[in-house]
């Protein structure tokens, strides 16, 4: 019988366009070095206008499908972690399995901005070992874009849009790929760091131009992902009788290049082995861990049989953390990016 | 009750310059030091600064606290505010 989720499979979406520090500094009062300096990033993904995030996830569910086993024609479930959702009703998940030809599916999203991903891969791992789901197609995807207040030089520079899918399946805990703890944890009195005022129901209408858009506290938030995903890695570490010795690549939420230096340095894991990749897409939210992984494994940064240290901090607050096995997974480049049904 | 005194905060301060990223060689740091404008820090390495003293007094900067710092003497009336608050003699 199993006891575990498994890893089987990841693609990645990002659109084509990017908007250029340069360019951003043409239209806000910034300029590419304090950008720079400050996030380590030289450009952001933007998706069209006709590119929501049912699209990007779409896409990336598409390419994630066409490498798993069977071309996941045995996915019943899908799970879209996204803070901007097509719409505020119905959830994206639906529309992705939709247009991914994936018939009479379990689907909804889960709104945990940042952290999303990892709420989301508990999700998945418990309902394939209750039974529940016979495969699960994991999805971030995220268009940051359309919550980003023009004028505001504290997030334009940061966000970008993205995708990335992963199909997981039953397998056994001892199994490259298997999905263990996954610590997560959160503190609602910190919902002011980063939040959208109007389009809920505590104010359904904007009563300011910035209402509809993203405010974030940079500097309170920096302090807080730092001091919480480090002491969430501690715990998964602890948990599994690891060290940050045992660590082979720390994949933390791609916030911003300052943090993810400051998290492996407060967990004593080398720089060298701490994956910052966002220089040319930015933030991309719920959508950085899998396109990290997804970019990873492509590069063949990760082969099969590394430690990774999974973790993130977001809106909410909220935290999480996980460390698994990297599987040897199927090479993108030998198998087709087109998925089962279109 | 042990004052917290500018010059302990500027020598930490300079004891840390490598690891903020900070060129500190030859600036006078003094309280009336401006962390941003005159030391050459950004926010971010600020809070590095900030958690780095919180650790070292045994304090809590609230987050609202976070945004009123400016000048190292700041710094200092904080630290020396949470280490000893009014009514705790």
């Amino acid at each position: 019988m199993t006891d575990a989720a498994v890893i089987d499979a990841i693609g990645h979406h990002l659109p084509e366009a990017r908007e250029t520090n340069d360019e951003l500094a043409r239209r806000i009062d910034t300029s590419d070095e304090w950008i720079r300096t400050r996030t380590g990033i030289r450009a952001r993904s933007r998706a069209g206008d006709d590119e929501p995030t049912s699209v990007l996830a779409t896409r990336a569910g598409r390419e994630a499908l066409g490498r798993a086993t069977n071309g996941g024609a045995d996915v019943d479930t899908v799970i879209v972690a996204t803070t901007t959702p097509d719409m505020k009703c119905p959830a994206t998940a639906p529309v992705v399995a939709s247009d991914l030809g994936l018939e009479n599916t379990a689907t909804f999203d889960i709104n945990s901005a940042c952290t999303g991903f990892l709420a989301g891969l508990a999700t998945a791992a418990g309902l394939i070992t209750s039974g529940n789901s016979r495969a699960v197609l994991l999805v971030g995807a995220e268009k940051y874009s359309s919550i980003i207040y023009p004028q505001d030089r504290g997030t334009s520079p940061i966000f970008g849009d993205g995708a990335a899918a992963m199909v997981l399946r039953p397998g056994y805990r001892q199994q490259a790929g298997a999905i263990g703890r996954v610590h997560l944890g959160s503190d609602g009195r910190l919902w002011a760091l980063a939040h959208v005022l109007s389009g809920g129901s505590a104010q359904p209408l904007a009563a300011d131009p910035h209402d509809p858009f993203l405010r974030m506290d940079g500097r309170a938030t920096y302090r807080h992902a730092v001091a919480r995903m480090t002491d969430s890695c501690q715990r998964v570490l602890k948990d599994e009788s690891l060290t940050a010795e045992d660590v082979d690549l720390l994949v933390a939420h791609q916030a911003n290049a300052r943090i993810l230096t400051e998290v492996a340095r407060e967990l004593e894991v080398p720089a060298e082995k701490a994956l910052v990749d966002l220089t040319d897409i930015g933030n991309t939210a719920a959508a950085s861990i899998p396109v990290a992984l997804s970019r990873a494994q492509e590069a063949g940064v990760l082969r099969g049989g590394e430690t990774v240290l999974l973790t993130a901090f977001g809106a909410g607050a909220s935290w999480g953390s996980t460390v698994l096995r990297w599987p040897e997974l199927t090479s993108p480049n030998l198998t087709t990016t087109e998925g089962p049904n279109r | 009750m042990n004052t917290i005194s500018v010059a302990e905060i500027a020598e930490y301060l300079r004891g840390l310059a490598e690891r903020l990223d900070l060129d500190l060689d030859g600036v006078e740091i003094t309280g009336e030091s401006s962390l941003e404008s005159d030391l050459e820090m950004d926010s971010l390495n600020l809070m590095d600064f900030l958690v780095l003293l919180e650790r070292k007094y045994g304090v809590k900067i609230s987050d609202e606290r976070l945004r009123e710092v400016d000048t190292v003497a700041d710094v200092a009336e904080l630290l020396n505010g949470l280490k000893n608050p009014v009514g705790s003699r």
